[in-house]
């Protein structure tokens, strides 16, 4: 009994190897401890040593072709000793370089009859493959009888598909990915129509895509029920998948001391300026973006685009999700220009009549769940933007004020910011320097 | 039809280019008072006095003096009287004649033909037998034709002594001697320089050849044709610049090529043809592109390993049998 060659498995990551070389020729004698091929993953070349006494019989995989590990890619054995499989007549007609016709015929039927290893390379004329890739036919479904070997057009055209239950599952081929993809999702692979010969990850991709597009609007389960999208939903998904995807983030949280900010609020309620907390987070964290442009740019193609403008979005959460409309020249409007807008944004967001020009251009957002007592979160950044910084609840809290205890109103402000452009230290000083302008109003006016 | 050999078609050419252009002369050796080595240019000195001129034995003087004619306003045909011996005026066939239009930004034209008697020719050895075409299909500015029967002998060469850039015309030395239909002057259709001609229509294999390799083709041909195997055949006629389409259009429809010359197989005259379908139509070819010619040797002289040196059509179609 000849010993299969395999493609190791040369650690826990590696799915397939490409042979890098054979350094025995079919025929050679091969002794045991030899180096008998060398193998290349996209990471090394190992070389693997003959673990028996033999005759290299065969190659099924030649020098350059990439398999799945645990693929045959040879046999070593007595001399004369059969191979398994019909993969030996590549390797055969090597040698015989100008077989007659009727010896290539022989040799091909031979290989008509047997199924190839997984994962062999087939060889076919160009024509034969543009024909079995129109057809959608496997290449290593089609016994040859051309010259050689070798899989022709007429192989092509007359293949008829063996009934599917002939084989049961007859071995589909496949990128390794695209096995495990279909292994960890329970898919069975023949239900998959491949694009190219063999089903590969984007095959799988479509097929899942189409099995949900099917199932749209049914579900197995009575207690379940299945909703379209709506477009601001698809929408939101969209954007905030794009931008987890695109920006690498860091969070980081500060407590404020509001209380001068609330008095120098009542001052101005006193004098009938009614001002949210959140306008007031909007001039302030204004002021301390024109003096950390890194938090007020966007990144596009290894480019980093300053802006020296602050349009300052505010979230609006809708019963049905969020927008978040800006207000342009922030850093330049004053606190009651900002109120009013504020107001009237978030009006117009309601009865769904922003205009679309609102919605763009923002340079930084701020997002505000401070009503629902949140003490602290990661909101996800509003792209193009590098930075997005989060507002939670004020609330009284002991604190320790020149060795005294005492009660202050403590507000936790919550900063994402992208770490492309925006490192630790930067994020951290900005935000110290919110903290600075809010624990000291005065400063608006410096 | 009436029936002549490739030797007087050319000369018939030559006698009506020679009538219809004043500005047209031949230059060469041996060729006014002996006819030239092969007879083609029997009875033109006669015809034309003074327009058919002997030449010292100068490659150097009658190509270079042939550029200088053409430049001058003249349609010069110079004879090589082999084509081995173009290696002697290598400068002025590929740095004057082929180049001369292109420096001076086409105000110059050489409308000139290069007459260059080729092939085995039966004992003529390492030196007198040589298919030297593969050497000029690399140099731009040369046109290279290579017909394969007395009519495209006569068709070509008018077209090529009417073509105002530099042709060079091979013309088998075995060719000469054969005979063709050629039809009265009034029948003639004129040859567009850079046109293949699909000389048989088959399904099953495209054979490509030029010259004398043509005769290979043919036989391979009918020979096949016996075993019910149906061979397209391709005459290249031109080889620079060569027919793309028309072969294209041919591997197209049969899936199969094979090419066949005379010329050392390395780096010959169709290996251009067998790259250009790998690169432009290598999806529609179901079996290898298959290759004749001439092994990697200097020609022998020995009559028996001369016989040993050529191709012949069983070889053909023994490769042809052997891809189907």
């Amino acid at each position: 009994m000849a010993t299969e060659l395999l493609m190791p498995k040369l650690g826990l990551t590696m799915t397939e190897g490409t042979i890098d070389e054979w350094k025995k020729k079919v025929g050679e004698p091969v002794a045991k401890g030899e180096i008998i091929y060398s193998v290349a993953t996209d990471k090394l070349t190992n070389d693997v040593e003959a673990d028996v006494d033999g005759i290299l019989l065969a190659i099924a995989v030649p020098e350059g072709e990439t398999v799945p590990c645990k693929t045959v890619v040879g046999w070593v054995g007595a001399a004369g000793e059969a191979v398994p499989s019909a993969a030996a007549a590549p390797a055969e007609t090597k040698a015989a370089t100008e077989s007659s016709p009727a010896a290539a015929v022989q040799t091909d039927a031979a290989a008509g009859k047997t199924a190839r290893p997984v994962g062999q390379y087939v060889p076919a004329t160009p024509y034969a493959k543009k024909l079995a890739r129109e057809k959608g036919i496997d290449l290593a479904a089609i016994p040859a009888t051309g010259y050689r070997g070798v899989v022709v057009s007429r192989d092509v055209e007359g293949f008829v598909p063996a009934a599917a239950t002939a084989a049961g599952a007859a071995a589909v081929k496949a990128s390794p990915l695209a096995e495990k993809v279909a292994a960890d999702l329970g898919i069975d692979l023949a239900d998959v129509k491949a694009a190219h010969g063999r089903v590969l990850a984007e095959d799988l991709l479509r097929y899942i895509a189409a099995t949900r597009e099917k199932a749209d609007g049914e579900t197995a389960d009575a207690r379940e029920e299945v909703k379209a999208m709506s477009g601001m939903r698809k929408a939101i998904a969209k954007n905030m998948q794009n931008s987890h995807m695109t920006s690498p983030t860091v969070t980081f949280n500060l407590g404020i001391d509001m209380t001068e900010m609330k008095h120098y609020r009542e001052q101005l309620k006193a004098k009938e300026i009614k001002v949210s907390y959140t306008d007031l987070l909007v001039k302030f964290v204004a002021k301390a973006l024109t003096e950390f442009p890194l938090l007020n740019c966007s990144v596009q193609n290894n480019k980093i685009i300053y802006k020296h403008y602050v349009n300052m979005g505010v979230a609006v959460a809708l019963d049905n999700g969020l927008v978040v409309p800006n207000i342009v020249d922030a850093d330049k409007k004053s606190l009651t220009e900002i109120s009013a807008e504020v107001k009237e944004m978030a009006r117009l967001a309601r009865e769904g009549k922003l205009p679309p020009e609102k919605l763009s251009g923002g340079t930084f957002t701020i997002t505000n769940l401070g009503m629902y007592g949140i003490e602290s979160f990661s909101p996800i950044i509003n792209q193009p933007e590098v930075a997005i910084l989060g507002v939670n609840t004020m609330e009284d809290k002991v604190v320790v004020r020149n060795g005294e205890i005492c009660i202050r109103p403590i507000m936790n402000l919550s900063l994402t910011a992208d770490h492309r452009v925006v490192d630790g230290s930067v994020a951290a000083q900005f935000l110290q320097r919110v903290k600075s302008l809010m624990e000291n109003p005065a400063l608006i006016l410096a | 039809m009436r029936k002549i050999t490739f030797s007087e078609a050319t000369r018939e050419a030559m006698a009506e280019e020679m009538e219809k252009y004043p500005e047209v002369f031949v230059m060469g050796e041996d060729i006014a008072r002996q006819g030239g080595i092969f007879g083609q240019f029997k009875g033109l000195p006669a015809e034309f006095p003074g327009r058919v001129i002997d030449t010292p034995i100068s490659e150097t003087f009658i190509v270079g003096g042939g550029v200088g004619a053409a430049l001058g306003g003249a349609r010069p045909v110079v004879d090589m009287h082999f084509a081995d011996f173009i290696g002697v005026c290598m400068d002025e066939v590929f740095n004057q004649m082929a180049k001369a239009r292109y420096m001076f930004g086409g105000q110059a034209k050489i409308p000139l033909v290069l007459r260059a008697p080729d092939g085995l020719a039966g004992g003529g050895a390492a030196q007198h037998s040589q298919s030297v075409e593969s050497w000029f299909i690399h140099i731009p500015g040369i046109k290279v034709v290579a017909p394969s029967n007395p009519y495209d002998a006569k068709m070509v060469l008018k077209a090529a002594i009417e073509c105002d850039d530099p042709v060079l015309y091979f013309e088998n030395k075995v060719l000469y001697k054969e005979t063709g239909e050629v039809p009265e002057k009034e029948d003639e259709v004129p040859y567009v320089i850079g046109k293949a001609r699909v000389e048989r229509e088959g399904k099953d294999v495209t054979i490509v050849s030029y010259s004398i390799g043509m005769k290979n083709a043919r036989a391979a041909a009918d020979e096949l044709a016996k075993d019910g195997i149906s061979a397209e055949v391709v005459d290249l006629i031109t080889l620079s610049p060569w027919d793309k389409e028309t072969v294209i259009n041919s591997v197209k429809k049969t899936h199969r090529l094979c090419l066949v010359s005379e010329c050392v197989k390395q780096g010959g005259a169709l290996a251009e043809v067998a790259a250009t379908v790998a690169e432009e139509a290598l999806e529609y070819l179901d079996a290898p592109i298959l290759r004749y010619g001439a092994p990697f040797t200097p020609i022998p002289f020995a009559p028996t390993l001369e016989k040993l040196y050529r191709v012949y059509p069983e070889d053909l179609v023994k490769g042809i049998k052997g891809v189907l």
